[in-house]
C-alpha cells in the first residue's frame, strides 16, 4: 500500500485532516498506536467555542470551523447550547465587557445581558455574579463519536510510529511508503521535531442531574488562565452538562510532562470554583475525574503547514485545550496548503517555521 | 419498620423491599439503589440502617 | 510506625491485629458499623490493643503516603494494608435487570439480618460459594427450587492436590447437606420473566442445549467475583485482581494487600494473607506458619478458579435488547464495536454511570472482544463537591 498521505495520530484534529484530504480525492491511511480519539479528544469536554478566544487568527481559524462543524457532526450529539461567561467579583466586569466589545467588532455574537437574565438562563446560578456576556455560538459534541464520524470510509492501521522522513513512516512492524505525511500526534508532535508540551488538565464528572445547567458556564477569569503560560496549577470554574445529565467541571493547567496522578489539591480547587459559580452543587457526588494532556505550543497557536527541515512532513498540532473547536477548519487549511487550493484562512500565523516552534 | 416512600406510607422490615429491580449487589457496589433519604441525596439504600419514620425517595433518571 | 488497613474482614482484622502486635500504631478503616466484612456481617466483635477502628467510614483516595476519607480527616501512613475484598460477578441473561434478581452476595447479606425477600427462590452461578447462601436462605424457611451451577463438577477430579492439601475446604462442604440435594450442576438460569425462570442444561462452553420452565420469586446470581481494588489504580494486577510478592507487597511502593482483592481462596487464606501483610507492613518477618496456610490457600484458589472459570457460551444467554449495563440503560446492540475500553465506553455510555463499570465492564469487555484493562477509577466512591472543596490545605 502506497497511500498519497499517512496521518500520524487518529485524534480529532488527525481525523479531521484524513477526512479534509480523502474528501479531495486523495488516498489516505490514519496510524494510531491505540485507537480513534484515544489520547487527548476523548479526555475533554469536545467543546466548539468562539467565546474564549480574543480577535486574532486562531478566532478566524474557530470561525471557520464553528461554520463547518454542524455538517459533520450530525452523528455525535452535536448542540448548540451556548456559553455563558460570568464575573464574579466586580474587578472583573470591566475586563469581560471589554473583551466582549472587542470580539463583538470581530463579528462575535457576544450579547451582554444582565445578572437577572443570567439567572434566567441558567436558575441555578450564584445570584452575586457581577455580568454576564451569553455567547450563542458556543457548541459542543461527543469528541469520540466526530472522530469516528470523520474517519469513515479512510483506511486505519493501530501502530506506533518510531520515525518519518516525510515520505514514508516506519512503524514497528513496517515501514510505509507515501507521498506526504501528517503529524497530527496532538501532545506527543514533539517526537516529530515541533516544540509542544503537554499541558495537563483535570475534569470531574458529577452523578446524573438532568437539565439543571443547560449552557456551557465559565467564570469570566478563565481567558486569562488560558492565555497565561505558567507552569504552576491554574484554575479556573467552567460548568456544564451531558445529554447524560452528568455535569462536567474543569479547568485546570498544569505543566508537568506526562505525569498523569491526579491530585487532591487539584480537585479540591475545581469543586471550589464550581460551587463559586452553582452553590447548589454542593451536595451533588463527583463519580469520576479524569485527566488529559493539551498539545501546548508556547506561543499558544496551532501549527498546521509544512516542515521547511523536511519536505512532505506537514504538521496539525498545538491546538491546546481547543483541538475539537478547531478541527475542521485545521484538517480544511492543511489540505488547502497540501493541495494548493486557495487556504481556507490565514495560513501565516500558524507557519512551523516560528521561533517558538523549531525545535 | 414505618417509612415514608415516595411520598406513600409503607412498613417493610428492610429497605430492600422498597426498591424491586434497584437492590442488585446488597453491599454498596453497583448503586442500583441509591435514593434521596431524610434529605440526603444519591444515598446508597443497601448501605442506610433503616428507622421507623425515614423518608425515602427514589431518584429516577430522566429521559 | 503507622499502618493503616483498609478493610475489616477476615484479612483486614488479622492485618490490623498482627501489625499492632508489632508495636504499629494501627488505624482499620470500615465502611460498614461493624468489623466482619461480607463473611462475618454482624458476627464479628473487633477490639484490639493498638488498633484504633474507624466505622462507617469510606475510603476514596490513596495520595502518597495519604488515605482520603469521607466524613473524617485524611490519615498519613508509613504502609498501607488493602483488604477491601470482592463481589460478586454477575452475568447478564434477559430479565437480569428486572424485580427478583439480586447477586447471591446481596442474598447472604440480606440473610445475615434476617431478610429472605421471597418463598421461592433459586440460586444460580458458579462456585462453592452458592451453598452457604441457598443454606442461609433455607435456614430462614425460604423454599429452595433449584441450585444451579454452571460449570461441571468433574472439573474437580483433576484438582487431586489443592484438595489434599485443603482437607477442612470439603468438611465445609458437610454443613451444607441440607441444600445439596437442589444441586443440579452444569445448569444456570437464562431468562426471567416474571416468576417464570428460564433454566437451561449446558455444555462445557456453557451455551444451553436444552431448557425448562421453573417458577421462583427470587433469582440470586453469582459467576465468581471481582476485586474491589480502586484505592490502588495504578497497582499491578492480574486478570483484574491485585498482584502481590511472598510478603503481600503490591506493585505501588508501601501499599500492601491481603485477602480476596488477590484471589479467591476463602476466609482461612484472607486471615493468613492479612497477617503477613500486617507483619510486612509493620517491618516484622512474617510467621511461618501463616506463609505455609498461603502456599496450601492458594492452591485452592488456584484449583477453584480453573474449575469455575467462566465460560463464553454465557454470551448467548443475552439477545438483542438484553441490558449490559444497568445504570445507563445501554443494551447488547448499543455496544457497537470499539478497540479500546475508553472508545467502547464513550461511544455507547457502557460503564459510564453511577457504578462506574464495576457490574458491566468486564461483561462488556468480553461481550465486544475490547481488552479489558481493569478500571482506572481515581475517585473510589462519589463524594459531595461541597466534601472537596473542604478538603484539608496540604502540609508541605
Amino acid at each position: 500500500m502506497h497511500p498519497d498521505v499517512v496521518v500520524m495520530g487518529a485524534g480529532i484534529i488527525g481525523a479531521a485532516c484524513a477526512q479534509a484530504l480523502h474528501r479531495r480525492g486523495l488516498t489516505v491511511l490514519v496510524v494510531d498506536r491505540h485507537g480513534p480519539a484515544s489520547g487527548t479528544s476523548a479526555a475533554g469536554e469536545g467543546n466548539v467555542l468562539v467565546s474564549d478566544k480574543e480577535p486574532g487568527p486562531e478566532l478566524e481559524l474557530a470561525r471557520a470551523s464553528r461554520r463547518l462543524w454542524p455538517a459533520l457532526a450530525e452523528d455525535a450529539e452535536w448542540e448548540e447550547k451556548g456559553g455563558l461567561v460570568v464575573a464574579t467579583t466586580e474587578n472583573a466586569v470591566a475586563p469581560l465587557q471589554k473583551f466582549a466589545a472587542f470580539q463583538r467588532a470581530a463579528g462575535i455574537d457576544a450579547c451582554e445581558i444582565s445578572a437577572e437574565d443570567a439567572l434566567h438562563h441558567e436558575p441555578h446560578l450564584n445570584p452575586e455574579i457581577t455580568a454576564a456576556v451569553h455567547y450563542l455560538q458556543d457548541a459542543q459534541l461527543n469528541p469520540v463519536k466526530a472522530t469516528r464520524t470523520l474517519l469513515r470510509g479512510i483506511p486505519f492501521r493501530q501502530a506506533e510510529v518510531s520515525t518519518t522522513d516525510g515520505r514514508s513512516v516506519t512503524t514497528t512492524r513496517e515501514t510505509i511508503s507515501c507521498g506526504a505525511v501528517v503529524n497530527a500526534t496532538g501532545p506527543w508532535a514533539r517526537n516529530f521535531g515541533v516544540n509542544v508540551l503537554p499541558r495537563r488538565g483535570v475534569v470531574l464528572v458529577t452523578t446524573p442531574i438532568p437539565g439543571r445547567i443547560r449552557h456551557k458556564v465559565y467564570d469570566a477569569d478563565y481567558v486569562g488562565a488560558v492565555a497565561s503560560g505558567d507552569a504552576d496549577l491554574q484554575t479556573s470554574g467552567v460548568v456544564e452538562s451531558t445529554q447524560a445529565g452528568t455535569v462536567l467541571i474543569g479547568s485546570s493547567r498544569q505543566r508537568k510532562g506526562f505525569d498523569d496522578t491526579i491530585e487532591s489539591r487539584v480537585l479540591k480547587a475545581l469543586a471550589q470554583r464550581a460551587i463559586a459559580m452553582f452553590p447548589m452543587l454542593s451536595t451533588v457526588p463527583v463519580m469520576r475525574a479524569y485527566g488529559g494532556f493539551r498539545p501546548y505550543a508556547p506561543d499558544h497557536l496551532p501549527i498546521i503547514g509544512e516542515d521547511p527541515r523536511t519536505p512532505g512532513l506537514w504538521h496539525a498540532t498545538g491546538h491546546e485545550g481547543a483541538g475539537v473547536g478547531l478541527a475542521p477548519a485545521t484538517g480544511h487549511l492543511l489540505a488547502d496548503l497540501l493541495t494548493g487550493a486557495t487556504p481556507i484562512t490565514d495560513p501565516e500565523p500558524f507557519r512551523v517555521d516560528r521561533p517558538e516552534v523549531m525545535v | 419498620m414505618k417509612v415514608t416512600f415516595n411520598g406513600l406510607h409503607k412498613e417493610v422490615a428492610h429497605v430492600a423491599e422498597l426498591l424491586p429491580g434497584r437492590f442488585f449487589c446488597g453491599i454498596g457496589v453497583c448503586f442500583g439503589c441509591v435514593a434521596e433519604i431524610n434529605g440526603v441525596p444519591e444515598v446508597r439504600a443497601c448501605r442506610h440502617q433503616l428507622r421507623d419514620g425515614d423518608v425515602i425517595t427514589t431518584q429516577d433518571r430522566q429521559p | 510506625m503507622r499502618v493503616v488497613v483498609v478493610g475489616a474482614g477476615p484479612a483486614g482484622m488479622a492485618a490490623a491485629r498482627t501489625a499492632a502486635d508489632a508495636g504499629a500504631d494501627v488505624t482499620l478503616v470500615d465502611s460498614e458499623p461493624e468489623a466482619g466484612g461480607q463473611y462475618l456481617r454482624g458476627r464479628a466483635r473487633f477490639s484490639h490493643d493498638g488498633v484504633t477502628h474507624l466505622k462507617n467510614t469510606e475510603a476514596w483516595m490513596v495520595e502518597n503516603q495519604t488515605l482520603h476519607l469521607r466524613g473524617h480527616p485524611p490519615l498519613t501512613f508509613d504502609s498501607l494494608v488493602i483488604a477491601t475484598g470482592a463481589y460478586d460477578r454477575p452475568l447478564p441473561f434477559p430479565g437480569w435487570d428486572g424485580p427478583g434478581v439480586i447477586t447471591a452476595g446481596a442474598a447472604q447479606a440480606l440473610a445475615k439480618q434476617g431478610v429472605t425477600l421471597a418463598e421461592r427462590v433459586i440460586v444460580s452461578g458458579s462456585g462453592p460459594f452458592l451453598l452457604p447462601v441457598a443454606t442461609a436462605l433455607q435456614d430462614l424457611g425460604a423454599t429452595i427450587v433449584g441450585v444451579y451451577e454452571a460449570s461441571s463438577p468433574t472439573k474437580w477430579l483433576r484438582e487431586a492436590r489443592a484438595i489434599a492439601a485443603n482437607r477442612h475446604k470439603i468438611a465445609e462442604l458437610a454443613s451444607y447437606r441440607r441444600v445439596l440435594p437442589h444441586l443440579e450442576t452444569r445448569t444456570a438460569v437464562i431468562a426471567k420473566h416474571g416468576s417464570r425462570v428460564t433454566v437451561a442444561k449446558l455444555d462445557g462452553q456453557w451455551r444451553p442445549t436444552s431448557h425448562r420452565t421453573e417458577h421462583a420469586d427470587l433469582v440470586c446470581v453469582g459467576y465468581g467475583f471481582l476485586p474491589r481494588t480502586d484505592l490502588v489504580p495504578e497497582a499491578a494486577r492480574t486478570n483484574d485482581f491485585l498482584d502481590v510478592d511472598e510478603r503481600q507487597r503490591t506493585s505501588v511502593p508501601n501499599v500492601y494487600a491481603a485477602g480476596e482483592v488477590t484471589g479467591i481462596g476463602g476466609a482461612d487464606l484472607s486471615e493468613a494473607e492479612g497477617v503477613v501483610a500486617g507483619a510486612a507492613a509493620a517491618g516484622r518477618q512474617p510467621p511461618p506458619r501463616a506463609l505455609k496456610a498461603i502456599r496450601n490457600g492458594r492452591l485452592f484458589a488456584a484449583a477453584l478458579d480453573r474449575a469455575h472459570a467462566v465460560q463464553p457460551g454465557w454470551q448467548t444467554w443475552l439477545n438483542d435488547d438484553t441490558t449490559v449495563c444497568r445504570c445507563e440503560e445501554v443494551r447488547r446492540k448499543d455496544l457497537g464495536r470499539a478497540t479500546t475500553m475508553r472508545e467502547l465506553k464513550l461511544t455507547s455510555r457502557v460503564a459510564m454511570g453511577r457504578c462506574q463499570g464495576r457490574i458491566c465492564a468486564r461483561n462488556a469487555a468480553d461481550l465486544t472482544g475490547v481488552p479489558f484493562d481493569g478500571q482506572r477509577r481515581v475517585i473510589a466512591i462519589p463524594i459531595p463537591l461541597g466534601e472537596l472543596a473542604e478538603l484539608p490545605e496540604e502540609q508541605q
